[in-house]
């Protein structure tokens, strides 16, 4: 990488609680972040609306190639999205 | 930041560096020295070059020169009256000079161990592993030693050693499945399993939130099928008559494993972080603890649950029992299997050592919620019937026997990261409690379950349980493993500290290397085992790549074995460096003269691309 | 003259109680308030009339015309005159002076603290330059009282003219000698002057009688001859202003301004401030306050510093290194506030140890335990820019580490040192040791 080194505080909110993750949203409309909850320190009981922090980088690219494995996953699930809601339509 | 004449002392061998400006003419004292346990910091910063510098043992009471400036290396030309150096001072100086000593036998018994490396952890951010360099494991070499000649170490050791004894046993009668087949009802017939068509829709109907169920048999020619996110790998076993879990008999199926996995009803995998779903081959770690082994046959059940539960507690839970329907009628099944069908039969005894070093294994698994959760003893193995989620316990430390791990007492509801987590599997075949049940120079009073709680106020309140339950057993050393990596490093930290603090040697096993750094760090933490594989230190997606192996546990039962009988700890480099490991395996392995045969890592997968790409 | 506002509390202990109500005359020398606890009595400095008595403070209205002469305070043993005159500690902590002093050094010393340390300050030096005889009887009387064998003067070796004049004044003293001090802040820190002068490193917690010693400001001498010599009660204090000023930035020397004098009268008998101020300094640079022109002067005010403006840091990440021998955390949140820093990270330097009462004591004052590990601190909490108020010796080291870590650093007096023309504390230059007269005289 080439500006791994460059750490800069990011802040977020928690948006979305699940049993097992967190969803939080980057201030100053930056992304959507979601992750495990064992990924998020905590020091009380977690709630919507409240404000956490870290340090990030800036994601590079690591190389202008398509990696099919990964292409491959991402098709499969939307089929499979796709396949679900149509079922459900049916059902309907 | 300038130190004391202990400190000092204890890094007799670092180089030394002024803290601050000191003027010609003054004497050097600890207190004019920088602390070296920053020293790294410094030269990655910039701030400091190491060349040249004599070691703190040898500019102690020197005089100095010259006027020089903080963080300035004391060199052979600035001071005068320097004391003779046995070793030049270099922070490399750390990794590969220790060389284990010849004949270790001759000093201690119980553990003995020559130099280890120590891994030292300053404020926590950059995490090192501290792995033994030359302990000496051989149950051979110290039964040279006569009994109760004395010795500087365990007075109890000294002793003539009490009779070994045998708490209870626990039977494996192992029978063979060759080949896997649908039919009108679950039955082995010789080395035929067959499960029952249409038990879909039992487990289906048992479970509300499960909305299909699809079972695949794959056999080896199979590997190369695409598959959701892996959730779980577990044996097929029972136990014979009324046995309680972790005593009497307990018949497997060899051959075949029971394999989960899932999505919900939008097709969003379950627990899924990340992709761990693809072609199986390229994605399991074959013949870790908690992986199929090359060759077997997978019942691999798809569960799909109800959309938006697979980030619920419930959601996962219900698969995994929806799957142990299926599970259940291969058990009752195998239960029926005449005894000539037995292939081997393996007996584990729980054995006391009397007067060896009573030593605990405490491991933490995980219970943030959701799928970060586990069925703790169950009434078969790995089941469901019968068992509690640690969730529910309030994650307190939960004492059991260690057969009744390799019993299958733990139903792991297995969540990210593949390569860490320890599957249901793992606790089955869980090498450290096997290897420490097995050596005999220490004495494992039992298993201690501890889990992890999202909550910080949470994670001290069981750590300092865990503190109170070791101190209870009286024990001489103690091993604390976890899964995984993230918030539960605190309270594996936290878990270190209460034993540490307790003055009981404790080691601590941890997938760490690159990406799994520890986030805290305290000044118990010094003797650590890293149970990371993968070629770059990281998280790589294979299933149960990371996980605690044999190699592990060797390291962690030859460091705490130093540790106990007080042998000093080197410190290992700052950055994380693969060699440290193989290094001490072999000095561990030239002092045992077994061979250690390392474990593969991902590289003898098949090459999947997206590997390719990283790797290359 | 405007009104004269008497602190009651101007000491070390609890506030004193007044003893006038308002409407009373009073006289230059009339007790005005007494100690309930620990405290020294407290009198006007002026001929006047109380117009109010606070919850703090007792407000006069001085008479327009103002005699020389002052109520004298009653005869007694000399320890009882100096009680009775309510000297306190001039130096700067105000601890009475009565309470001091009342110990048995069994042929110990009486080191007098003229270090003068705070670094644009000059009363200390001139009162021994123009006063040094009644100075030295001063320093006899305490050494009676207290029982000590010797008396030292700690004085810094840079200013020649004093020294010469207290070597002419100690010429044929025995039992008196002086020790020369290096430039080097602080070298006036009570333990520091212990330490240079006897070669003791007491703990932050100890006191110099555990030395066999007591510390006394130079100028507090002074207040004790005039209390056993001129039965005169402590009213009156020197203070040194300097900063930005109207005529000139060099420091003006006032003796015996009257306690209560408001810190804008002061200013303007010193010629008024020359705006742009970025605010006015109470005491010294390193352990001075922040002040407005309605504060009054107490006996224990030793200069008034109107500063330059601060420098805009544009809410740049700052982070402060707090130290014993500086402000207190909230000072240097203070000053980081008025420069507009955003502070991300404090940090307090390992020899600063926490007192009961909150306070921070260096626990080797003036040598440094090495700073590299702060540095690297308040790089990883992300500071741009850091604050210290550190001693000499200390910032020379955080100097040896920020800059290579891109750590912009000031130090607390910076505004101050560049007020008065003097150096930044950067980097250290001048030797900590000193070469001592031949046998102290």
């Amino acid at each position: 990488m080439k500006y791994g080194d460059k750490i800069i505080r990011m802040e977020g909110v928690i948006v979305e609680v699940h049993e097992g993750a967190v969803g939080i949203d980057l201030k100053g409309r930056l992304g959507f972040l979601k992750i495990p909850l064992r990924m998020l320190i905590t020091d009380y009981p977690i709630k919507v609306g409240q404000e956490v922090a870290w340090n990030m980088s800036f994601p590079e690219q690591l190389s202008p190639d398509v990696n099919e494995h990964y292409v491959a996953g991402i098709d499969n699930r939307r089929q499979k999205e796709m396949q679900m809601s149509n079922q459900k339509q049916e059902v309907e | 930041m300038s130190i004391t004449a202990e400190t000092a002392q204890a890094h007799a061998n670092d180089p030394a560096v002024l803290c601050c400006r000191a003027e010609a003419g003054i004497t050097i004292e600890a207190a004019n020295l920088e602390d070296p346990a920053i020293f790294d910091d410094l030269v990655d910063s910039g701030l400091l070059t190491l060349d040249g510098a004599l070691t703190i043992g040898q500019v102690l009471g020197a005089k100095l020169t010259k006027t020089c400036d903080s963080l300035c290396p004391l060199t052979a030309d600035v001071l005068e009256g320097v004391k003779e150096a046995a070793k030049p001072a270099a922070l490399e100086s750390a990794k590969t000079e220790e060389t284990p000593a010849p004949a270790p036998v001759a000093q201690v018994a119980g553990g003995t161990a020559s130099g280890v490396l120590k891994i030292h952890i300053g404020e926590g951010k950059d995490i090192d592993l501290e792995i033994p360099v030359g302990a000496l494991g051989g149950g051979t070499a110290v039964a040279e030693i006569p009994a109760g000649a004395a010795t500087g170490v365990a007075g109890a050791t000294a002793q003539v050693p009490a009779e070994e004894k045998v708490v209870r046993t626990l039977t494996k009668k192992h029978f063979t499945i060759t080949e896997v087949k649908r039919g009108p009802e679950t039955k082995i017939e010789g080395t035929t399993l067959y499960i029952r068509e249409g038990i879909e829709k039992d487990c289906i109907d048992n479970q509300e939130l499960v909305h299909d169920f699809k079972i695949e048999i794959i056999t080896p020619d199979l590997y190369h099928t695409y598959s959701e996110t892996v959730m779980d790998v577990q044996p097929i076993a029972t136990k014979e008559g009324d046995a309680e879990l972790g005593s009497g008999v307990t018949r497997t199926l060899d051959g075949v494993v029971m394999m989960l996995t899932g999505t919900d009803d939008d097709g969003v995998q379950i627990g899924e972080f990340g992709s761990s779903e693809g072609y199986l081959d390229e994605n399991i770690m074959w013949g870790r603890p908690g992986a199929p082994d090359k060759g077997e046959i997978f019942i691999k059940a798809q569960a799909t649950i109800q959309a938006k539960t697979n980030m619920e507690r419930r959601g996962p839970l219900a698969a995994h029992t929806a799957f142990d329907i299926v599970t259940q009628e291969i058990r009752l099944a195998l239960k029926e299997l005449d005894e000539s069908l037995v292939t081997s039969t393996e007996e584990f005894k729980q054995v006391r050592r009397p007067g060896k070093k009573k030593v605990v294994i405490v491991k933490e698994i995980m219970g943030q919620g959701a799928m970060h959760d586990n069925l703790v003893l169950p009434v078969e193995p790995i089941g469901v019937l019968g068992a509690h989620p640690n969730v529910d316990l309030g994650n307190v430390p939960v004492v059991v026997s260690p057969l009744e791990v390799l019993d299958g007492c733990i139903h792991a509801l297995t969540c990210i990261g593949p390569a860490s987590k320890e599957m249901s599997r793992h606790y089955w075949r869980e090498p450290l409690v096997l290897e420490a049940l097995h050596d005999t120079e220490i004495d494992l009073c039992g298993v201690v379950f501890v889990g992890s709680p999202q909550i910080n106020a949470e994670k001290f309140y069981v750590s300092k349980r865990v503190g109170y339950t070791v101190e209870a057993m009286d024990v001489d050393g103690a091993f604390v493993t976890t899964e995984g990596f993230g918030n539960n490093h605190i309270d594996f930290a936290s878990h270190i500290e209460q034993i540490g603090m307790r003055g009981i040697p404790v080691v601590g096993m941890s997938f760490c290397a690159v990406q799994g750094a520890l986030v805290v760090g305290n000044k118990y933490m010094t003797h650590m085992v890293d149970n990371n594989k993968s070629e770059a230190g990281i998280e790589n997606e294979v299933l149960a790549c990371n996980t605690l192996c044999t190699e592990d546990a060797l390291r962690a039962i030859a460091m705490l074995k130093a540790n106990m009988s007080g042998e000093d700890v080197k410190a290992a480099e700052k950055k994380w460096n693969p060699n440290v490991k193989s290094t001490n395996l072999e000095l561990i392995s030239n002092v045992t003269g077994e061979k250690i045969t390392l474990v593969d890592n991902e590289q003898s997968l098949p090459m999947s691309k997206k590997r390719k790409e990283k790797y290359s | 003259m405007n009104n004269v506002q008497i602190l009651l509390r101007q000491h070390v202990g609890a506030p004193c109680e007044a003893t006038v109500k308002a409407g009373d005359k009073v006289k230059k020398g009339t007790l005005i308030a007494a100690p309930t606890g620990l405290g020294a009595n407290i009198f006007s400095s002026v001929y006047g009339t109380v117009t109010e008595v606070l919850d703090d403070r007792i407000v006069i209205k001085p008479d327009e015309k103002q005699k020389d002469e002052f109520v004298p305070i009653k005869e007694g043993s000399k320890l009882e005159m100096i009680t009775s005159a309510g000297v306190v500690g001039m130096g700067g902590a105000g601890f009475p002076t009565a309470v001091k002093i009342k110990a048995d050094l069994n042929g110990g010393y009486v080191l007098v603290n003229a270090a003068e340390c705070e670094p644009g300050l000059k009363h200390n030096i001139i009162q021994i330059e123009e006063n040094a005889e009644k100075t030295i009887r001063g320093l006899k009387y305490v050494m009676e009282i207290s029982n000590a064998a010797k008396g030292v003067f700690a004085i810094k070796k840079k200013n020649e003219k004093a020294v010469s004049v207290l070597r002419e004044a100690i010429k044929n003293e025995s039992n008196i000698t002086i020790h020369l001090l290096p430039d080097i802040y602080p070298m006036g820190e009570e333990r520091a002057v212990v330490r240079e002068v006897l070669g003791i490193l007491l703990d932050p917690t100890q006191l110099p009688s555990a030395a066999d010693a007591i510390v006394i400001n130079v100028e507090t001498l002074l207040r004790v001859a005039e209390a056993i010599e001129d039965k005169k009660p402590c009213f009156s204090k020197n203070v040194t202003v300097i900063g930005q000023l109207n005529d000139s930035n060099e420091p003006r020397v006032y003796m015996d301004v009257p306690v209560g004098t408001s810190v804008g009268d002061l200013i303007e008998r010193a010629g008024g401030m020359r705006e742009p101020v970025g605010e006015i300094v109470m005491g010294g640079p390193f352990t001075g306050k922040s002040t407005t022109l309605e504060d009054p002067i107490t006996k224990t005010t030793g200069g008034i510093i109107p500063t330059i403006e601060f420098p805009d840091l544009h809410g740049a990440n700052v982070g402060l290194l707090v130290c014993a021998c500086g402000g207190s955390e909230d000072r240097m949140r203070e000053i980081c506030a008025k420069m507009n820093g955003k502070v991300v990270s404090v940090a307090r330097c390992k020899q600063a140890a926490e007192m009961k009462n909150g306070a921070l004591k260096c626990e080797n004052p003036g040598n440094c335990p090495g700073q590299a590990a702060k540095c690297l601190q308040f790089k990883k909490d992300g500071a741009e820019y850091i604050i210290i108020g550190n001693c000499s010796d200390c910032s020379n080291t955080v100097m040896g580490s920020a800059p290579k870590m891109k750590l912009k650093v000031f130090h607390m007096t910076d505004h101050i040192m560049r007020t008065i023309g003097h150096p930044l504390y950067r980097r250290l230059t001048v030797s900590k040791q000193v070469d001592q007269l031949p046998n102290g005289k």
